[in-house]
């Protein structure tokens, strides 16, 4: 082969391996920051979907900058590294065992070696090129693929379990047009003030607690304005009964208006319109409604009924086949009996004993006086065992601490803070 | 600087082969040791040999003088050995009618310089020999003698037997180019040598390089190509050999010197005009830094205690420092 020709395959056969050499230190040097991006990109991913921001276009090109911004970085720690042309020469003599016959020839001290022997001297690890790859791809890829509830999901989801109890009965009286809207606004605006605290207060003691109070109180207003639709109906089957007495009518037209009067006056008000039907009912008198057909007396009453049951149907509990969901939080049976060891049977707690001051006056508030054997109201009845997280029994919650533990002058305070 | 062409190498080399065709004749089964010796002398180095007796060392010698065609003199070291029998001395003479020191060379003075035993002589002698292998002249009574060029030192000495023996300090091993094993004959080398020998009869060697040939040869070596990438191996290599500079040298209490990288150069610059090629390669440094830096290299005792022996750490070393500081990725493998 003439001499040229072995030069110029020569050449191109170190510029090759040159490429080769160079890229594959690159990769080296890109792979762990290639990585650490893909994983920052994964958390930025989760971020945004968990913030519900959305992805843009202008995410893509920042993410595209930084991948060459790595690049570039990586290029530039591999400079110490990079191999020359004139490396590249001396590797492949060496690895050829062609007696720097290359370098001799390069430097014009010699001819250029048969271009015959010439082979690869470097070949690629694919293992080492595709685990950094893949893992990289992987790491960007679960960024999409990891199920992410959204922030604000997330604390729908989380939120007091009276809450979504509450919305819903309070919606459905609505849109079965059993109450009035107001009403519903009311409790709406309350619900959004209990929302407003931070998430991790939402099962905070008074949390709860303000939340039972507005669920007491919601329920109180339902029971009323069930009784007083009862009542109402009641009051109007007598009033348009012909075999009762004027006097008896007219007895159950005033108890009727009383019923309405309440009505108004409470904070839960029925449908308007039913309201102005049962006003124009009452106002008519005892006498007036007997003129009414008596198909659309037997509808109005049958209404009211239907209304009433609402209410019940709505503090029904719905029963979970796994006992999960009922009851709010309460404070467990109590302390172990033997929490605190097994008593001295040296202590006469069998009857009163009476207790000699030490002090030779009248004994001060707080003294010791009498020791009292007094038996802890422990639940005895056997239990089965009970699935972890699972709410033992139906309690009351706050309730409990209202009823048992505050004094009337915290009751009330309490009482006009919520209302 | 003028490079030695294609046909200088090749003139070289034929005469080259045949000095080592002629050497085989005279020694046989060493085929090593002789490309060895001649690599030495084509590097103008001076070569100690150490083996058991008997085992053909000063044949060799002998022989390489005869078929260079070249004045030899064979020094028997002796612990009673003064500096000026190898010198020389200036004699009391009578001359147009004065009587006047006249100096009577010793036999130093010579091209091949046959030092046997050279560890028997006292320190004195041997730092005698110092000035004349490296400055190739000897001073006497302050008057400075040349000696004749060439001029090889070519020095045996035994392993054994060491008692009453002076070790060559480590500043005149380091004035010699080689330090070669001869390692005992193989059993068909024996049986040629019984076949083809008789005790007490030299053999016949006929003179095949004249005096001018080997200088032109010699010419020849030295303008050979040494690539920058060569000489970069040689430094780091020859730095390597210094304790803490590489894993293999950790049992090393002194390294190679300077000397020993000029000489790793000029060796294989002769091994390349050996192997016909105008340039020093890798290889060639890699085949002859055994016998340039084994008696340069010291070891400590805890190396000694643990078994190793400065080939063994030089072979070490040898696989340790790469051809090329660059490396290569994790991402590429050698192509087998």
């Amino acid at each position: 082969m003439p001499d040229d020709s072995s030069q110029k395959a020569w050449m191109i056969s170190a510029s090759r391996l040159r490429r080769r050499v160079n890229l594959g230190w690159w990769y080296q040097e890109i792979s762990l920051p290639l990585i650490a991006l893909a994983a920052l990109t994964c958390l930025t991913v989760l971020g945004f979907r968990y913030f519900e921001v959305p992805l843009l276009v202008v995410h893509g090109a920042i993410l595209g900058l930084a991948v060459i911004a790595v690049g570039v970085f990586s290029w530039q720690r591999m400079v110490g590294r990079r191999l020359t042309h004139k490396d590249a020469l001396v590797r492949l003599e060496a690895d050829l065992g062609l007696h720097n016959a290359l370098t001799s020839a390069a430097a014009g001290r010699g001819a250029w070696p048969d271009s015959a022997i010439m082979r690869p001297v470097v070949k690629w690890r694919f293992r080492q090129l595709a685990y950094p790859l893949i893992a990289a791809l992987a790491f960007f890829s679960l960024g999409f693929l990891i199920p992410v509830v959204p922030a604000s999901e997330a604390a729908v989801e989380n939120q007091p379990y009276t809450w979504t109890r509450l919305e819903e009965e309070v919606a459905r009286l609505v849109e079965e047009e059993v109450i009035d809207e107001d009403y519903a606004e009311e409790i709406k605006k309350r619900l959004e003030d209990l929302r407003k605290q931070k998430a991790e207060d939402w099962f905070s003691a008074s949390s709860l607690e303000a939340t039972d109070s507005l669920s007491q109180a919601h329920n109180r207003e339902a029971d009323r304005l069930e009784r007083a639709l009862l009542r109402v109906e009641k009051s109007l089957k007598k009033a348009t009964d012909p075999q009762a007495s004027r006097e008896q009518r007219e007895q159950a037209r005033q108890q009727m208006q009383e019923a309405l009067e309440g009505m108004r006056n409470g904070q839960m008000k029925p449908n308007e319109e039913l309201l102005k039907k049962l006003a124009a009912a009452a106002k008519n008198g005892g006498e007036g409604l007997l003129g009414v057909p008596n198909p659309d007396l037997e509808k109005l009453r049958e209404r009211l009924r239907e209304m009433a049951g609402k209410f019940q149907k709505g503090r029904r509990r719905e029963a979970d086949p796994n006992g999960l969901g009922q009851g709010e939080p309460n404070r467990g049976p109590g302390t172990s009996s033997n929490l605190f060891g097994e008593t001295s049977p040296d202590l006469p707690l069998e009857k009163f004993e009476r207790l000699d001051s030490e002090k030779d006056e009248e004994p001060d508030p707080g003294d010791l006086l009498t020791l009292e054997e007094i038996e802890h109201e422990v639940d005895q009845s056997p239990k089965n065992p009970i699935t972890s997280g699972t709410a033992e029994n139906e309690g009351l919650g706050g309730d409990r601490v209202w009823k048992d533990s505050l004094d009337p002058d915290e009751q009330k305070s309490l009482k006009s803070f919520f209302d | 600087m003028e490079y030695a062409n294609e046909t200088q190498v090749a003139e070289a080399r034929s005469q080259i082969a045949r000095l080592s065709e002629a050497l085989n004749l005279v020694l046989f089964g060493q085929e090593e040791l002789i490309e060895l010796v001649i690599n030495g002398i084509l590097a103008r180095g001076h070569i100690l040999l150490e083996g058991l007796p008997g085992l053909g060392k000063t044949e060799l010698v002998k022989g390489l003088a005869k078929t260079l065609v070249l004045e030899t003199k064979r020094i028997q070291f002796t612990p009673d050995l003064l500096p000026g029998d190898i010198t020389g001395n200036p004699l009391l003479q009578e001359k147009d009618g004065r009587r006047e020191f006249v100096f009577q060379p010793g036999p130093l003075f010579a091209n091949i310089v046959l030092a046997d035993e050279i560890n028997r002589a006292s320190p004195k002698t041997q730092s005698a020999l110092l000035e004349a292998m490296q400055e190739h002249h000897v001073t006497v009574l302050g008057e400075t003698h040349p000696l004749p060029a060439p001029f090889f030192v070519l020095a045996t000495q035994n392993p054994i037997e060491l008692e009453g023996t002076y070790p060559l300090p480590e500043a005149q091993l380091d004035r010699f180019l080689f330090k070669l094993d001869v390692r005992k004959n193989s059993v068909a080398a024996l049986e040629k040598i019984v076949t083809h020998r008789e005790l007490g009869v030299e053999p016949q060697v006929n003179a095949v390089l004249g005096k001018s040939h080997l200088e032109s040869v010699i010419k020849t070596v030295r303008s050979v190509y040494l690539p920058e990438v060569v000489a970069n191996y040689i430094a780091r290599l020859v730095d390597a050999t210094h304790a803490g500079e590489a894993e293999a040298t950790k049992g090393v209490k002194f390294g190679a010197s300077p000397r020993a990288a000029l000489s790793l150069a000029s060796a294989a610059k002769a091994r390349a005009v050996m192997n016909g090629r105008g340039n020093a390669s890798f290889e060639d440094v890699k085949t002859i830094a055994l016998p340039v830096l084994r008696h340069r290299v010291v070891l400590d005792y805890s190396a000694k205690i643990d078994g190793a022996t400065t080939d063994t750490v030089i072979a070490a070393l040898l696989d340790e420092v790469p051809f090329q500081t660059t490396a290569t990725p994790r991402t590429l493998k050698p192509q087998a």
